[in-house]
């Protein structure tokens, strides 16, 4: 999960930033029998993982697809899976990178504890952390029904709501890439930026940014998949309600029941924009060899 | 006050720095001492990197920390050029936006900074560079780069942390010129920190000797050789070392009415000659022999250094040697003594170098 930790394509030769992918290049030159059972398991792991797409495929009503992918529940759950998706990445990045900073440079009493509080939506079961959001953020949640007493404004079953369950299981991966990122790179040359009049503020714009943007990129992408993806934290906070809060994995569920063939187009857009994630970040995460 | 005054007292762990500075307007001051004597340290204070534990730093006038008046002045608001060791380019950023860093951070407008360093990129040899990335700079270039970069904001004070120490011995030579040029057109006050002689001798009008965090000798390059308080100065500065023009395999010294024979014949040009003290043998009369070195001084100073003696040579050419206990009373040395001496062409080290 550490991508792109020690990956900066723009570090001169002397840097110690660059490392990594330099000496998995040297390993590959070194060839090693592979024992027969690793390769038989592998093509296993290969099958395993190839198999559903297969099926997918196969059953995929390629010749409705155009007409299916324009109905109008369709639509509405993919504007509002793109919408709700980007709000929460965008979220995730303005709230992330900072915390990411306060934990790779700062030294403070029980970080430990706060790092694993920031990275607890990532190994939580996603139902019980929609299911915390509702008893803090709900209409008589902790925090929610001051909210409500005060605006008449409540999160839950309401857009934001997925926007918020979005964010909250989509933070940790903006934390996590990026927290990597700033410990392995080398300060003296925030030093040297602030030697010639920078303030911490340019210094972090001009100077730590550019040098952790390969590494930024990927964890926004990633809690942007995150979010396009979620699915138990958004049904459980924000419910199931289309033109609302039905998203396109909440509507795959609920044609599923219904319309099979809708279901499969909508899971057919869904590879399709994982799949073009994966070839757009390509680089980044399997480096030129 | 004009210049740098500055007490520069940190402690690090069990490391303890303590180290009265000053540096005047348009003098070189070079401290010069082995890795770990607390060079680095220096120069984190000097640029705000690393507060002060106690002392004071003062630059033309202004306190820039002073721990017991409660001012520290932060590194973006001290003015002081560095060119840090390993030079440090933004590896992102083009030569020009490198250069124009110092400038846009300060508010300048884009296009005067660029104007700006244009203008001392021409002066610096840099003009055809500005396009370039960083990776694609020869050593050389990097280190001319971060020096203009250093000098491009117009900072009160340059800060040069073994500015050479990076390069190879021949790009060194013809680098420590250009910056040596460079650090004439500089008016304020300029410090050395490095762990090369040569550089420090070159380079500086005053040289501190830094060991274990304390300043334990302060000189010129002469007065250092002659005079070595410590082992560590002794063997530091007993390099004999010389500027003159090379030709033909012979070189007229700039300072002194001598000439020395060398082996390299199609050196021409500018030269630095170093001669090992080691290498210097002494005769008590004219001797016959292969050296191609031959004249007759006078011993000026006799120490002893231990397992060997230093002596110091007056006229024509000061120059310390190192003999042995023994070759002293066989030869009955002393000082004011008439000597010989004589070293073999093969013997000396001739670069093409500054001046």
């Amino acid at each position: 999960m550490n991508v792109g930790a020690g990956d900066s394509a723009s570090t001169s030769p002397s840097s110690p930033r660059t490392r990594t992918h330099r000496m998995g290049r040297g390993r590959r030159s070194v060839p090693s029998g592979t024992p027969p059972v690793v390769a038989v398991l592998a093509i296993v792991a290969l099958v395993f993982l190839a198999v559903p797409f297969v099926g997918l495929g196969a059953r995929a009503p390629w010749g409705q697809l155009p007409q299916l992918v324009r109905s109008p529940q369709v639509v509405g759950a993919l504007r509002l899976s793109l919408v709700t998706s980007l709000l929460a990445a965008t979220i995730s990045t303005i709230l992330g990178v900072p915390l990411a900073w306060v934990l790779s440079r700062t030294v403070f009493p029980g970080k430990s504890l706060v790092r694993a509080a920031a990275t607890l939506p990532m190994v939580l079961p996603p139902v019980v952390g929609g299911a915390a959001l509702l008893f803090a953020l709900g209409r008589r949640g902790l925090i929610g029904s001051q909210i409500h007493d005060r605006t008449g404004f409540a999160l839950p079953f309401s857009m934001w709501g997925v926007v918020i369950a979005g964010s909250f299981v989509a933070l940790p991966f903006v934390v996590i890439t990026v927290e990597g990122a700033l410990s392995s790179v080398d300060t003296r040359y925030e030093q040297a930026a602030s030697t010639l009049g920078a303030g911490p503020m340019q210094v972090f714009r001009r100077i730590v940014v550019p040098s952790i943007a390969p590494s930024l990129r990927a964890g926004i992408i990633l809690a942007w998949a995150r979010a396009l993806g979620e699915y138990g934290a958004t049904v459980t906070f924000a419910g199931n309600i289309e033109g609302r809060t039905q998203t396109l994995p909440l509507a795959v569920s609920v044609a599923l029941e219904q319309d099979r063939d809708a279901a499969m187009a909508m899971s057919v857009i869904l590879v399709a924009i994982s799949f073009t994630v994966l070839v757009v970040m390509r680089r980044h995460w399997w480096p030129a060899r | 006050m004009k210049g740098l005054e500055a007490h520069i007292v940190v402690k690090v762990g069990e490391f303890h720095l303590d180290v009265d500075l000053n540096v005047p307007v348009g003098k070189t001051v070079a401290l010069l001492g082995p890795n770990g004597a607390g060079k680095s340290t220096i120069v984190g204070a000097l640029a705000g990197l690393v507060p002060l534990y106690h002392g004071s730093i003062e630059l033309n006038g202004e306190t820039l920390d002073l721990p017991r008046g409660d001012v520290f002045v932060p590194p973006q608001r001290r003015k002081i050029g560095v060119v840090f060791q390993d030079y440090l380019l933004f590896d992102h950023m083009s030569v020009m936006d490198n250069i124009v860093f110092g400038l846009t951070s300060r508010k300048m407008s884009k296009a005067r900074a660029r104007r700006r360093a244009q203008a001392l990129a021409r002066s610096m040899g840099l003009a055809d560079l500005l396009d370039r990335l960083p990776a694609q700079l020869s050593g050389g270039q990097a280190q001319r780069v971060a020096l203009a970069r250093a000098m491009a904001f117009n900072p009160s004070m340059l800060l040069l942390d073994e500015p050479l120490a990076a390069l190879d011995i021949a790009t060194r030579n013809r680098t420590r010129r250009l910056l040596a040029e460079s650090l004439k057109g500089f008016h304020g006050p300029r410090l050395l920190i490095t762990h090369d002689p040569v550089d420090a001798f070159i380079l500086a009008d005053r040289v501190h000797i830094l060991e274990n965090g304390r300043i334990v000798q302060t000189g010129t390059p002469d007065e250092l050789r002659r005079y070595p308080a410590t082992p560590f100065v002794a063997a530091l500065a007993g390099t004999n070392l010389y500027t003159g023009d090379a030709k033909d395999g012979r070189v007229v010294l700039d300072d002194w009415d001598h000439q020395i024979q060398i082996a390299d014949t199609a050196l021409n040009g500018p030269v630095l000659v170093t001669i090992h003290p080691s290498a210097v043998a002494l005769h008590r009369d004219k001797p016959v022999g292969s050296a191609r070195n031959l004249w007759s001084g006078t011993v000026e100073s006799i120490e002893s250094l231990g397992d060997t003696v230093r002596l110091t040579l007056s006229e024509p050419l000061p120059v310390v040697v190192d003999v042995t206990p023994r070759a002293v009373t066989a030869l009955g040395l002393e000082q004011g003594s008439p000597v010989w001496a004589s070293v073999k062409a093969t013997e000396i080290v001739a670069n093409p170098a500054c001046s």
